[in-house]
């Protein structure tokens, strides 16, 4: 395939052929999600919406990777990396540790289970069967790729002695890695034909498979050998898109693999879909043999929200850096983030002169602004500093008259408007003035940052748009940095592609948008009325925990919503927020959906609200309160 | 026998010659009506025509030629049920109603059975094994010199399943003289833009029965070849099959000739960002093809695998998926080719991501004629006399 221009395009693990290209765009701060005892327990879970980087992280583990960031690790671009990866023990300065043996669950395995006139335990028999033979397949093939031998002639020299006790039908240990590949193929090609066969299965195949899942008893330290070389002590079978399993499938595998305490560790990875609603909006449990890693919790925690940052920036630098057409070495350096020039300064002239006539119209009114609109004139500042502290003085003008207490008509000392002003209506207003006069809002490195929601395909993706304008500029010998104002374009235009695309992406996609469009409505009519009462705005809605089991009971086509927008990333869910002395189900809204009903990015603003209300939503019932503020005209109250 | 009328082909041999490379027929409009009117004269007997049930205007439009050719009396027609989709607006409830009260006047002395697919998990799939034990069925109904597989009417997951078994069942049979086998299928562009996926199935998915070794371990060196048929507004489908097949190369197909002869510069523009930037296409793999002959998309096909096969030989040669993005029509080309590729021993599967719901924007009260006003009706004989040397 060509070469990309915008390496922004690639997705790391699908589209990028050559380990070198993958280890080199690979960020290592993405490790920090890893528990350190990950290559240590029996079983690692890897949990996420689509594109949060766990087919990358399995990627990162398969020998030739893992071989080639070991060789390079004194190279400046890999010495983190590396580092990180001794650390978890992937391998020490001499050898590679572990094997790592990579299987993709989207491919046959849930078919099995829609085979005619089949039942449960003959289709779990099936599965195991065809799982054991990809386990050992992968094994194999990994195996020759860290020994860097063609795979039929690392099969001829091999030597397969599994620990004792270990057995498989019809194969005399210890074999050569040609016959234990030649039964393994044999037993993959005959589930495959059971299923690729135009008519009723007249017979059972000839499976000579144990019902277990026995390939991971099969590799022991030591069990493969290859002439003289050491093989990596530890097989870390890698099972990716694990939520295309069934569930029968999923428990069959689940319970294998702790039950049968064998020396190979597996790693799975698997999106929410696979899980339950309660799965999914409770969290699995972990257990002493399970590590449960929740990837876009991890950087949603306080504490690693810096982390992420840091992260997604490398992440964006490394993908400029490899760029073939131009020579970018950052990408936050060709992003402005201040609204300059005489274009921009005649458009603040003109917005600040409506703003202070609607305050001065009010103060002429009454005089209890007299002196705080005296302090505002006397202000010096640029034309957007002014605009922008007009603009908050006009929140707090509002919020003075809608209080409804007496204060006899006295004139307001500014001394009141200092105790009663604060960073986050300067937040507000500069939130009201970019969409009243229509400025730019979303822009900036940060901004774009903030824009991922956790999730690196949707950094890259936003990145990507950024970065195809910036060479695009350079080609065409353009100054290459990109403007707020087409920085802002792109951002809604991005946003606006995914709002439209929900239906077609998702599990219950018309409702979830349906609900989403009533939240969006209300979240911007709370955040955009005069008082400003949620600075900077409200961005995300909550119900109390202890309303969970009356969620599943009473609202299941609610919960299916919630888990299915929480799966696709649409939604970023937060359980057990403490606020007010209550617990809380949280729920942010992903940030791009933001953008598209012009909130703010900033987390802390949510409302409470009940189910009875979040249904509404849903359904379309929407009490007439919430109505009026959301601009809708045909809800039921 | 057929006249000549229809468009028979031929073509030069190739390496391994194809099925179809050579001869075949296809017709449409008012030579299929002869041919069918032939047909009643030189191949007797009972014809079997297959079809779906539902609201599709096109569904009767194969029952039509028939009917007009003087067949009635001597079809059984089956018509398929399925499970899957959402509950259809009332109006269409009432085209379906229409639909079937005009194949009785059309064939008024017919046998009509309705025949329950057994689809996966409420979906549109049918299993390969289902697929043949309806086939089986289905022909067991009596002894037929025709079976006539009408796919306007059908969803595509559920039509190459069952063609590919009827196909099998009649290679398998080797009957003489031979079943005759022919595939109805109605082209109109109008009516398809106003069908449109709009929730989709969340991931793509070999066809069963064409599944080959395209997802096996033991093959997994074998460079895959992807081979998407292009058509409109597939964007969405096209990224979730490429994630599925993760293919080593690719090599899209675009409609020319074409009866809008700028479709093939609007299918590049539409999807400029995703082959060119995103899945780096190489501009030289593209193919051209006929849209309005699966015979000819077919013969491209079977030349692009081969060259690939006999290219990828020495480093352990090639898997190539297929996937149909563009008219029914088309999409009949890449049934051909994946069948007779696969039946010879190639490695060939067909990848497919499935609609779960369709937004119907046409007036279902404007009634099937009006509705059928720019539908061609196209037949291709597969199978049977035509091709006896």
């Amino acid at each position: 395939m060509r070469e990309s221009r915008n390496p922004f395009r690639l997705r790391a693990a699908e589209q990028i052929e050559s380990d070198s290209t993958f280890a080199r765009l690979f960020e290592p701060g993405m490790l920090d999600a890893l528990p350190p005892q990950s290559l240590s327990v029996p079983l690692t879970v890897l949990q996420s919406a689509p594109g949060a980087g766990k087919s990358s992280l399995l990627r990162l583990f398969t020998p030739s990777v893992l071989e080639h960031v070991r060789q390079n690790g004194q190279r400046e671009e890999y010495k983190e990396l590396s580092a990180r990866l001794r650390a978890l023990g992937a391998f020490t300065p001499d050898a590679v540790q572990v094997l790592g043996a990579p299987i993709s669950c989207a491919q046959t395995f849930a078919n099995l289970d829609e085979l005619e006139g089949r039942g449960q335990t003959a289709s779990l028999r099936l599965f195991l069967a065809l799982l054991n033979a990809r386990i050992i397949l992968s094994v194999l093939r990994s195996a020759a790729s860290y020994c860097q031998t063609p795979l039929a002639t690392w099969l001829g020299r091999a030597r397969v002695a599994p620990p004792d006790g270990v057995e498989l039908p019809g194969v005399a240990f210890p074999c050569t890695g040609a016959e234990l590949h030649g039964w393994a193929s044999t037993l993959e090609g005959r589930v495959a034909a059971t299923l690729d066969h135009f008519g009723p299965i007249s017979q059972e195949p000839d499976l000579r498979s144990p019902d277990t899942l026995v390939a991971l008893s099969l590799f022991g330290d030591g069990a493969l050998a290859y002439e003289e070389l050491a093989l990596p002590k530890r097989v870390l079978v890698l099972l990716d898109d694990v939520q295309w399993l069934t569930e029968r499938q999923r428990e069959a595998l689940r319970t294998s693999t702790l039950r049968g305490r064998s020396p190979a560790m597996v790693w799975m990875a698997e999106r929410y879909e696979s899980l339950a609603p309660d799965e999914v909006l409770e969290g699995a449990r972990e257990g002493r043999d399970i590590v449960l890693v929740r990837l876009e919790n991890f950087w949603r925690q306080s504490a690693n929200k810096r982390k992420l940052e840091h992260f997604l920036r490398n992440l964006g630098n490394r993908r400029a850096r490899v760029a073939t057409d131009v020579e970018v070495h950052s990408l936050d350096d060709n992003l402005r983030d201040i609204l300059e020039g005489p274009k921009w300064t005649q458009l603040f002239e003109q917005a600040l002169r409506t703003v202070m006539d609607r305050v001065e119209l009010v103060g002429e009114k009454d005089s209890r602004f007299r002196d705080w609109i005296a302090e505002e004139n006397a202000n010096a500042g640029s034309a957007y500093e002014k605009l922008l502290n007009w603009r908050r003085l006009e929140i707090l003008v509002e919020r003075v008259r809608g209080r409804a207490q007496l204060d006899f008509g006295l004139v307001l000392d500014p001394s009141q408007r200092e105790e009663s002003d604060g960073s986050d209506i300067g937040a507000a207003a500069a939130l009201f003035v970019a969409r009243e006069f229509k400025l730019p809002y979303y822009f900036g490195s940060a901004t774009l940052t903030s824009l991922a929601s956790s999730n690196v395909e949707q950094y890259l993706a936003l990145a990507g748009d950024f970065f195809e304008e910036i060479v695009s500029a350079t080609l065409l010998g353009r100054a290459s940095h990109l403007v707020p104002l087409r920085q802002d374009r792109l951002v809604r235009d991005a946003a606006s592609a995914r709002w439209k695309e929900i239906p077609s992406r998702v599990n219950h996609g018309r409702a979830i948008k349906e609900f989403l469009q009533n939240a969006g409505s209300f979240a911007a009519g709370v955040t955009y009325r005069p008082t400003a009462p949620y600075t900077p705005g409200v961005t995300g809605f909550a119900y109390l925990m202890r309303d969970q089991d009356r969620l599943y009971k009473k609202y299941p086509e609610l919960a299916s919503i919630l888990a299915s927008a929480v799966a696709d990333n649409l939604l970023e869910m937060s359980p057990e927020y403490l606020c007010k002395g209550k617990a809380w189900m949280l729920y942010y809204f992903n940030r791009l959906l933001c953008v598209q009903f012009d909130l703010p990015l900033g987390y802390g603003g949510f409302r409470e609200q009940r189910l009875e209300t979040l249904d509404g939503w849903r359904t379309g019932r929407i009490h007439s309160v919430q109505r009026d503020l959301m601009g809708v005209t045909d809800g039921v109250s | 026998m057929a006249s000549a009328d229809t468009a028979q082909g031929s073509a030069p041999s190739h390496a391994e010659e194809g099925r179809w490379v050579g001869e075949y027929q296809l017709a449409s409009g008012t030579p299929l009506a002869s041919l069918w009117a032939d047909l009643r004269r030189d191949v007797p007997g009972r014809v079997l025509l297959i079809s779906g049930r539902g609201f599709d205007p096109r569904m009767t439009l194969g029952a039509s030629v028939l009917s007009a050719a003087g067949w009635d009396g001597q079809v059984t027609v089956a018509l398929l049920t399925w499970g899957g989709g959402v509950a259809s607006p009332k109006s269409l409830d009432v085209l379906a109603t229409e639909n079937l009260s005009r194949l009785t006047t059309l064939l008024p002395s017919a046998t009509i059975e309705a025949v329950a697919i057994n689809t996966a998990n409420n979906s549109h799939v049918v299993s390969a094994n289902s697929a043949g034990a309806l086939v089986s069925k289905l022909v067991s109904l009596g002894a037929f010199s025709h079976i006539i597989l009408d796919v306007s009417a059908l969803p595509r997951a559920l039509y190459f399943p069952i063609a590919a078994a009827l196909l099998s069942e009649a290679d398998a049979l080797r009957a003489e003289p031979p079943i005759n086998v022919h595939v109805f299928v109605s082209e109109d562009p109008v009516l398809d833009g106003q069908i449109r996926d709009q929730e989709l199935e969340e991931r793509a998915e070999y066809l069963p029965g064409f599944t080959s070794d395209l997802a096996s371990e033991s093959h997994a060196h074998r460079s895959k070849i992807w081979i998407p048929v292009l058509g409109e507004g597939q964007a969405e489908h096209l990224s979730r099959i490429y994630t599925h097949v993760a293919p080593n190369e690719i090599c899209p197909v675009l409609p020319s000739p074409a009866r809008d002869p700028r479709r093939a510069d609007n299918l590049v523009l539409e999807y400029h960002a995703l082959l060119f930037d995103q899945l780096r296409v190489e501009p030289r793999n593209i193919i051209y093809a006929d849209e309005q002959n699966p015979f000819e998309l077919y013969r491209q096909l079977h030349r692009t695998i081969q060259s690939y096969e006999s290219a990828l030989l020495p480093i352990g040669g090639c898997r190539c998926a297929l996937s149909a993005h563009s008219s029914k029509l088309m999409s009949v080309g890449v049934l051909l080719t994946a069948y007779e590729m696969k039946r010879t021993g190639h490695s060939i599967g067909v990848v497919h991501l499935e609609s779960t719901r369709s937004d119907i924007s046409f007036d279902a009260a404007l009634g099937i004629d009006d509705l059928t006003r720019h539908s061609e009706l196209h037949g291709l004989w597969l199978a049977g006399e035509c091709y006896v040397v």
